[in-house]
């Protein structure tokens, strides 16, 4: 890892370019004042690695170290943005210059409402006076006031005070401890006569944003994740465990769970497409959880006008088994304390029992929308939106073979595969079931089932809830942020195709 | 940076790596949106890094780090080095390359006009316009269009002698407009969808779209849309337009093809394919209309290079001769694998810290003879559709489902009322086996696909897709949720 200390020298050394660039700016006979400039820094360390297998062998074994910076400069509202790899000085000027050059000849853009903040992040560990103070969002650029420190521990869902993020085990975490783990998938998969496929990863992320008002933040956090499919002919079966400590991911029960669900799923039978009643692994559930929020419940769409849920917060638009949170400071999942625009997260609750509660903004949509950022501002280009990245499923009673045994006549899903929105109003999305489909007949699961296409919409879906597991797990691969969820039983889902395997 | 190049295959080397290569890549992007008449993002990017690959002990590591100097090259090899080591621990099968690669020379994508050099104020003009021209209609919410440069220096370095240099540069441009009223949201994009087509060109392309003087009908289309005819369901005649068509080869032939996939290499993400070996030679994949290639030479288009991220130079080879199955996209390594003579050079890494996977080059659908006209006029009763709206299929590669932004009925070989949601969904084999006609090369784009993801780490590349509008018979239309 880079450093607490090198990172946010680095970011202050890019502010001090920042300003030294806009007072060149007036001297050459630029219009603007210097103190119509605002500049915001975000520096991301990353140290990671992948161990990945395949045909029970590995097959690809990578590493990599890189440091990117993104440089954001506001003249009055025209913004450049820049970024470049690297923390020496040519590369920081390099990067200032031309977001300066650019915020110059860019065009005023009036929905910018100017950076947030200030806002100061305690370092992990350093106990906070103002224990008391809850956060100051959306103070606008020109206030005199102290800049607030926001406590982690008042802005949470219960973290500890200095909790961190970071767990010594996976920045120790070895490619050689990491072939282990991807052998003991190998080995269980063909001791079954499979094979098996994944990737074992370890990752280190530092981030700082700091910002021409006083925001400063810090942050570092790791993340390790073993991945297991394992197949044969005629089945396969889907693992992963995730977290910030390596030393926790058990490969033992990625295998087994991967090679048991693949030996269930052997010889499966046709299977005609229709409506079903079904119980979605949370490997399945993620998938209606990230559309809803990404395509519904955040502040881009909404102004957008492309949201279910225009028109609908306060009211009751899904089952009431439905409540779902963006819960960052968790730390049970991966901890991120603020935004990339150093906005202070919170606990955020989307969804409670089926109300639309709240969506994610940041500071450029919370300004249009009349409302205040939530501190969900990604990096780069916002056309995506500011969306929610840890998000949590409530989790509801029952376990998973309790959800089984309230349908009569069903489908057990492991999880979805390429999965793609249809109509963003619905969020109607179509995709495939992946890693062994079971039937359930009489509240028991009773013989494998070919994949199937469905063609679904998920508010819908989610107003069809018969109930929530108790188990949470968190999963997501390779695109998004992980989810916690538990497994759903759904009423009346969709499909509408099928598969020759 | 030959320095650096000697320096690391040297260390590989004396390390006991019995190959080793090693990039060096520094991208120069510009990135340009505008939405509802505001410039909501003006940003350049560059970045720089380096990857080295070593085999040793008959197994890979890949290492890489955007710090160029001598001692972090050393140590990233180091690196590379003990991760192929700790590999070979987990390996059944020793890698194989097949014959040796050692192309020497230069390439520059060519250009008429350098993207770079053209000022950023004519580009944001450029897209204030449409997106004015666009926002004249009430019923668009939405107005957007973006315009992005790319400028990679990749050079290239192996321990059989290979050493390259290359300048590729791409631009795309393109507008969208999304429409909301009736209950409804509809979109229309153009030149393509995901907000842009984009090429290995200079900034002659985008001033051939002409963005504002299609804008106009881009939102009309859209507020057409939200009133329109909902897509019927059933099995019918579709025309599908080329940049669908391109789509469609990409998802149902561009990756079932890439033989690493085949090999299973891809089976915990990405998926597997159903075009087996043993069907290479015999399977009829598609119809007798049905001639598809795979050519990285392709003059301008977003697969086109000098060599391959293994140093293998471009070339074009035959994928489906006239419905069958006759070749694959490889790497060196698969291609040993299956004892052909060598790799056709499809090896591509996203970047400097990526290894080289398999990846689409240009995969197309050779034009055929038809007219639009004519082909619509020898339609009884169909479905025209155009431009992707959705996508989604299994993974081998088999059952798909596509949406389109936009479609028209077909009745007595006329253009007749929009239609709007349209879907349909196949199975790749029967779908291709269905294609009766394909227009020509009046009607032959080489379209863009600038987001094919693939790999862990994952990985973005930008494929290429020539092909003109197609006919396809007996398709299930529809699709009801």
């Amino acid at each position: 890892m880079i450093g607490e200390a090198a990172l946010k020298t680095a970011a202050e050394r890019v502010l001090q370019l920042a300003r030294d660039h806009a007072k060149r700016g007036e001297g050459h006979g630029n219009p603007h004042q210097p103190d119509q400039q605002q500049a915001e820094v975000v520096l991301i360390g990353n140290d990671s690695s992948l161990t990945r297998f395949a045909n029970n062998e590995i097959h690809q074994h990578v590493a990599e170290r890189d440091v990117t910076v993104h440089v954001r400069v506001a003249i009055g509202k025209q913004v450049g943005s820049a970024s470049g790899n690297g923390l020496d000085d040519d590369t920081l000027r390099s990067v200032v210059e031309r977001a300066g050059v650019v915020a110059r000849l860019q065009r005023q853009n009036p929905d910018f409402p100017g950076l947030p903040g200030p806002f100061l992040i305690p370092s992990p560990g350093q106990a906070d006076p103002t224990a008391t103070s809850t956060t100051d969002e959306g103070k606008r650029p020109d206030s005199k006031e102290a800049p607030p420190r926001v406590s982690r521990s008042t802005a949470n869902s219960g973290g500890a005070p200095g909790t961190t993020a970071s767990a010594q085990s996976t920045l120790d975490a070895t490619p050689e401890a990491r072939v282990t783990r991807a052998g003991i998938v190998c080995r269980r998969a063909q001791e079954a006569g499979f094979v098996a496929a994944g990737a074992c990863s370890t990752s280190a992320l530092e981030t700082v944003v700091a910002n021409s008002l006083g925001t400063l933040g810090y942050h570092a956090g790791t993340h390790a994740r073993l991945l297991a499919v394992v197949g044969g002919a005629t089945s396969s079966g889907y693992s992963v465990r995730q977290g910030a400590d390596f030393a926790s991911l058990d490969a033992e029960a990625v295998a087994e769970e991967a090679t048991s669900k693949a030996e269930g799923g052997r010889d499966p039978d046709d299977i005609e497409p229709g409506e079903y009643d079904v119980v979605l692994e949370p490997y399945a559930a993620e998938d209606l959880i990230r559309f809803i929020a990404a395509l519904g419940l955040q502040g881009r769409a909404l102004l957008e006008k492309t949201s279910f849920a225009a028109e609908q917060l306060g009211q009751r638009v899904l089952s009431e088994h439905v409540t779902l949170h963006d819960d960052p400071l968790d730390p049970t999942g991966l901890v991120q304390p603020f935004d990339y625009e150093g906005v202070p997260k919170r606990s955020l609750t989307l969804v409670n029992q089926g109300v639309v509660q709240a969506v994610t903004y940041d500071s450029l949509t919370a300004a249009k929308a009349g409302m205040q950022t939530t501190g969900h501002a990604l990096l780069g280009a916002g056309s995506s939106g500011p969306v929610a990245t840890n998000l949590r499923l409530q989790p509801g009673r029952f376990s998973r073979d309790e959800l089984i045994r309230k349908i009569e006549r069903g489908l057990l899903v492991t999880r979805f595969w390429y999965t793609r929105s249809v109509h963003p109003l619905s969020v109607t999305v179509t995709g495939m079931t992946r890693d062994s489909t079971f039937l359930i007949e009489r509240g028991e699961i009773t013989r494998p089932v070919k994949n199937l296409r469905f063609t679904q919409s998920y508010v819908k879906a989610l107003q069809q809830v018969l109930g929530v597991g108790a188990e949470p797990l968190l999963v997501g691969d390779s695109y998004g942020s992980p989810i916690r969820t538990p497994a759903l039983a759904i009423q009346g889902f969709t499909f509408t195709g099928k598969s020759e395997y | 940076m030959k320095e650096l190049i000697d320096r690391a295959l040297d260390h590989a080397s004396a390390q006991r790596a019995t190959y080793a290569d090693i990039r060096i890549v520094r991208q120069e992007t510009q990135f340009v949106l505008v939405k509802n008449g505001t410039v909501e993002q003006v940003s350049l990017g560059d970045e720089i890094g380096f990857g080295v690959r070593a085999l040793v002990d008959g197994a890979w590591g890949f290492a890489s780090s955007h710090r160029l100097s001598a001692s972090e090259v050393d140590a990233v090899t180091d690196q590379a080095v003990r991760l192929a080591k700790a590999s070979a621990r987990v390996h059944q099968r020793p890698v194989r390359l097949g014959e040796p690669v050692r192309s020497r020379g230069t390439y520059k994508t060519p250009l008429a006009i350098d993207p770079f050099q053209v000022p950023l104020e004519e580009k944001i003009s450029l897209l204030l316009a449409a997106d004015e021209a666009m926002r004249r209609r009430p019923q668009i919410s939405v107005a957007s269009g973006n315009l992005v440069c790319i400028r990679d220096h990749k050079t290239f370095g192996n321990t059989e002698g290979a050493y390259t240099e290359q300048e590729l540069v791409q631009t795309g441009a393109g507008i969208s407009a999304t429409a909301t009223g009736e209950g409804e949201v509809q979109r229309r994009s153009y030149p393509n969808s995901g907000g842009r087509n984009q090429v290995c060109e200079g900034y002659e392309f985008v001033l051939r779209q002409d963005l504002p003087g299609n804008a106009q009908r881009v939102a009309e289309e859209a507020a057409m849309l939200l009133t329109a005819k909902q897509c019927p369901t059933g099995a019918t005649t579709i025309i599908l337009d080329g940049s669908q068509i391109a789509l469609q080869v990409h998802e149902s032939c561009g990756h079932p093809i890439e033989l690493d996939r085949v090999f299973g290499a891809e089976a915990a993400f990405a998926g597997t394919s159903f075009l087996t070996t043993d069907k290479l030679g015999s399977f009829m994949y598609g119809s007798d209309m049905v001639n598809m290639t795979a050519d990285a030479t392709l003059p301008g288009a977003l697969g086109t290079f000098g060599w391959d991220d293994e140093g293998v130079p471009a070339q074009r080879i035959n994928v489906v001769r006239h419905g069958r199955f006759v070749g694959y996209l490889t790497d060196r390594e698969s291609a040993a694998k299956l004892e052909l003579p060598g790799s056709m050079g499809a090896a591509r890494a996203s970047g400097w810290n990526r290894i080289p996977l398999v990846r689409m080059t240009n995969v197309s659908l050779e034009p055929g003879t038809w007219t639009l006209d004519a082909l619509m006029a020898d339609t009884n009763d169909g479905i025209y559709m155009e431009t992707n709206r959705s996508w989604s299929i299994d993974d081998r590669r088999l059952n798909f489902q596509f949406g389109t932004e936009l479609a028209y009925e077909i009745k007595s070989g006329k253009r007749g009322a929009p239609l709007k949601n349209a879907t349909y969904t196949g199975i790749t084999p029967a779908f291709w086996r269905s294609c009766d006609a394909v227009c020509n090369a009046d009607h032959w784009i080489a379209w863009g696909t600038p987001n094919c993801g693939k790999g862990q780490p994952s990985q973005t590349m930008h494929t290429g897709h020539g092909a003109a509008p197609a006919r396809f018979r007996n398709v299930r239309v529809g699709v009801a949720s």
